[in-house]
C-alpha cells in the first residue's frame, strides 16, 4: 500500500469514527438524560419516590447493561436492520452503540442527580420552589459540571465501543485495524489506528476538561 | 363577610403570635424495625411577632423536625402549624408556595447554589416570585448591602468564607421580605467570631425589618447573645420554657441545669471538712466578689470548684470554697457573705 492510500483509508476511517461518536452520544444523550432524570425523580430518596417505576427502570437499565456489547451488537441485528435498512457501516453501528450507551448514560445522569446535597434542596424548597423547579433550576443546574464530566467518560466509552463494532463490519478505525490491521497483517496500518484512537480520546478529554472549567463555578 | 375579615384580621392583632404550633407531632419508623418512635411528641409553642425564641437541646431531641414542620418540610402526622392565622397543612401546594415566601430559612451548611453567583443566589427567589429580572436585582443588591456584602456581588460561592456564605444565605432568604426566619444551627458551623457576627447581624435585621425568629441549636451562646425566650427540648418534648433570665436563674429540668451549669448539677464535694457552696444568680459580674471577700475579711479559703458563666453582665452560678479551720475565721466570712447577699450553705 503506498502511503497516499493508507493516508486516504485512515482520513475516512477517522471521519467515521467521529460520525458514530457524534451520533451515538447525541443519541444516547437524547434518551439517557430523560431516563437518569426519571431513575432519580423515582428513585426512593428522589424528589417524587415511586417504587414501582424506579424498579421496572431500574431492571430494563441493569438487563442493557449486564449483555456483553459484542453480542448485544449481533443479537440486535434484526432491529438495526429495520432501522437504518442495513446491518454494515457507521450509520447501522449507531443503533447499538446507541443501545448500549444510553442506560449507562442514565446511570451517570441519576448519579450526578443524587449528588447535589440535599440541604440545596431543602432550601430551594424553602423559598416555595415546586419539584419541576428544583427539578430544571437547582439540580440540572446544580449537577452540570457533573454531568459534563459523565459524558466525557461516556464519550471515551463509546469510542472504545465503536472500535468493537469494526469487527462486523461497523466501519471507521475500528475496522480498519481488523481488515488490515489482524486479517493483512498491516501493522503500519494498525499502528497508525491506534495512535488516531489515542489522539482522539486526547482530544475528547482536553476539549471536554477545558469546557468543564469553563461551566464550573466551584 | 364581617365575620371573614374579622378572622383575617386577627394577625395584625400586636399580641397574636406569629406562629401557633399546635399538639404537633411526627413519628419515625426505627430503621430495620417495625417500631416507630416519635421525633417530635405533642409540641404546642407561640411565637410573637418581633421576638426571637431558641429551641435548644442535644442532638436527637427532635428540634431539627420540629423546625422544618413550621415550613413544611416535614409534614407533622398529628397537629396544626399556625402561620399568621392559616393552618399550613390545610393549603394547596400553590397556597403552600405562597406562604412558603414569608417563612425564610437558614442552614448550619448554608445551602447555597454553588453554581450561581452570590448575586444570583439572591435573585432566584425573587424570579420564583415573579420579580422581574431588572427589580430582583436591585433588590438583590439592597440585600446583599445590608447584609454587609456589597463588594461580593459577582463573587462565586465557593470563594466566601463561613461567615460570608451564611450572609448570602440570610439576604437570600429574606428576598421575598419574609415575617418569620428559621435558623437551623445557622451558626454551628463558623468560628466564634463570624458566629457573632452572623448573631448581630440577625439581631439588626430583626429591628431594621421587623422579623421573628425562631432558632435552633445546641449552643448555649447563642441563646444567651439574642433569645428573648427558649425553649428546652428532650426526647420530642419541650421540657421547660421562658424568658431566657428566667431559665438561667432557676434551671429546673435536667437539660437545663446540663446546659446552663456546665457540670450539668448542683457541685457536691463534700467529703471535706468545712465546705461551703456559694451560689451566684445574677450578682453584677464585674464585682470582683471573691477577691472583696478576701480582701474585707483578710481570710483566704481555698476554692475547690467552680462552675459559673456571665450573661448579659451577670454571673450565674456555683463556688465551692473549703474554709480554714479557725472558727473566728469562719464567722467573718460567713458575716460578709450575709451581708453582701450571698447565698451559701455547708
Amino acid at each position: 500500500m503506498s502511503l497516499s492510500q493508507i493516508q486516504q483509508l485512515l482520513t475516512q476511517g477517522l471521519m467515521e469514527s467521529l460520525y458514530m461518536l457524534i451520533a451515538t452520544t447525541l443519541l444516547s444523550y437524547a434518551l439517557g438524560l430523560p431516563l437518569g432524570i426519571l431513575l432519580f425523580h423515582s428513585s426512593p430518596d428522589g424528589l417524587k419516590p415511586q417504587r414501582l417505576l424506579y424498579k421496572i427502570l431500574s431492571l430494563i437499565v441493569n438487563i442493557l447493561r449486564s449483555v456483553p456489547f459484542l453480542i448485544l451488537m449481533v443479537y440486535v441485528i434484526p432491529l438495526t436492520r429495520a432501522i437504518a435498512g442495513t446491518s454494515i457501516g457507521p450509520t447501522a453501528a449507531v443503533i447499538p452503540l446507541t443501545l448500549s450507551a444510553f442506560p449507562f448514560v442514565g446511570r451517570l445522569v441519576e448519579s450526578s442527580l443524587r449528588e447535589v446535597p440535599r440541604g440545596i434542596i431543602d432550601a430551594a424548597r424553602s423559598m416555595g420552589a415546586s419539584d419541576r423547579e428544583i427539578l430544571w433550576d437547582v439540580l440540572l443546574s446544580e449537577a452540570k459540571p457533573s454531568i459534563l464530566s459523565g459524558g466525557i467518560i461516556a464519550a471515551v466509552n463509546i469510542i472504545s465501543y465503536s472500535a468493537m463494532a469494526g469487527f462486523i463490519g461497523g466501519g471507521g478505525l475500528g475496522s480498519i485495524a481488523i481488515n488490515y490491521g489482524y486479517n493483512r497483517y498491516n501493522t503500519q496500518v494498525m499502528t497508525w489506528t491506534v495512535i488516531l484512537i489515542v489522539i482522539l480520546v486526547q482530544l475528547i478529554e482536553g476539549l471536554g476538561h477545558r469546557l468543564l472549567k469553563k461551566i464550573s463555578k466551584y | 363577610m364581617s365575620e371573614l375579615h374579622s378572622n383575617s384580621l386577627t394577625p395584625s392583632d400586636p399580641q397574636a403570635p406569629l406562629l401557633s404550633l399546635r399538639q404537633v407531632s411526627k413519628t419515625y419508623a426505627h430503621p430495620g424495625k417495625d417500631t416507630r418512635f416519635a421525633a417530635v411528641d405533642q409540641v404546642s409553642l407561640d411565637l410573637f411577632p418581633g421576638e426571637i425564641l431558641g429551641i435548644i437541646g442535644f442532638s436527637g431531641a427532635g428540634k431539627s423536625t420540629l423546625l422544618r414542620m413550621v415550613n413544611l418540610l416535614e409534614r407533622p402526622d398529628q397537629g396544626q402549624v399556625i402561620f399568621k392565622g392559616q393552618d399550613l397543612c390545610q393549603l394547596s401546594p400553590q397556597e403552600l408556595k405562597l406562604q412558603r415566601r414569608k417563612i425564610a430559612m437558614i442552614f448550619q451548611d448554608f445551602n447555597l447554589f454553588l453554581q450561581r453567583s452570590v448575586e444570583d443566589n439572591v435573585i432566584y427567589p425573587l424570579r420564583l416570585s415573579g420579580t422581574n429580572r431588572k427589580a430582583a436585582q436591585e433588590r438583590a443588591h439592597y440585600l446583599l448591602e445590608l447584609v454587609g456584602l456589597k463588594d461580593k456581588i459577582k463573587a462565586r460561592p465557593a470563594s466566601l468564607s463561613g461567615g460570608q456564605k451564611q450572609r448570602v444565605a440570610i439576604a437570600r432568604a429574606l428576598a421575598n421580605q419574609a415575617d418569620l426566619l428559621l435558623s437551623d444551627e445557622a451558626t454551628s458551623a463558623l468560628d466564634p467570631s463570624s458566629k457573632d457576627e452572623i448573631l448581630e447581624l440577625l439581631t439588626d435585621l430583626r429591628s431594621q425589618l421587623g422579623l421573628s425568629i425562631l432558632l435552633i441549636t445546641h449552643q448555649m451562646e447563642v441563646v444567651n447573645q439574642i433569645c428573648d425566650r427558649v425553649a428546652l427540648m428532650e426526647k420530642g418534648k419541650i421540657v421547660e420554657e421562658g424568658s431566657v433570665k428566667t431559665i438561667f436563674k432557676n434551671p429546673k429540668s435536667s437539660v437545663s441545669k446540663s446546659f446552663i451549669l456546665p457540670k450539668g448539677a448542683l457541685l457536691t464535694d463534700k467529703t471535706g471538712k468545712n465546705v461551703l457552696r456559694l451560689s451566684f444568680d445574677g450578682q453584677e459580674s464585674s464585682l470582683p466578689l471573691f477577691s472583696q471577700m478576701v480582701l474585707d475579711t483578710g481570710v483566704a479559703p481555698s476554692i475547690l470548684s467552680a462552675d459559673s458563666q456571665v450573661i448579659e453582665g451577670r454571673s450565674y452560678g456555683q463556688l465551692l470554697i473549703q474554709l480554714p479551720d479557725s472558727e473566728a475565721d469562719q464567722s467573718r466570712i460567713l458575716n460578709w457573705l450575709t451581708l453582701h447577699q450571698v447565698s451559701h450553705e455547708f
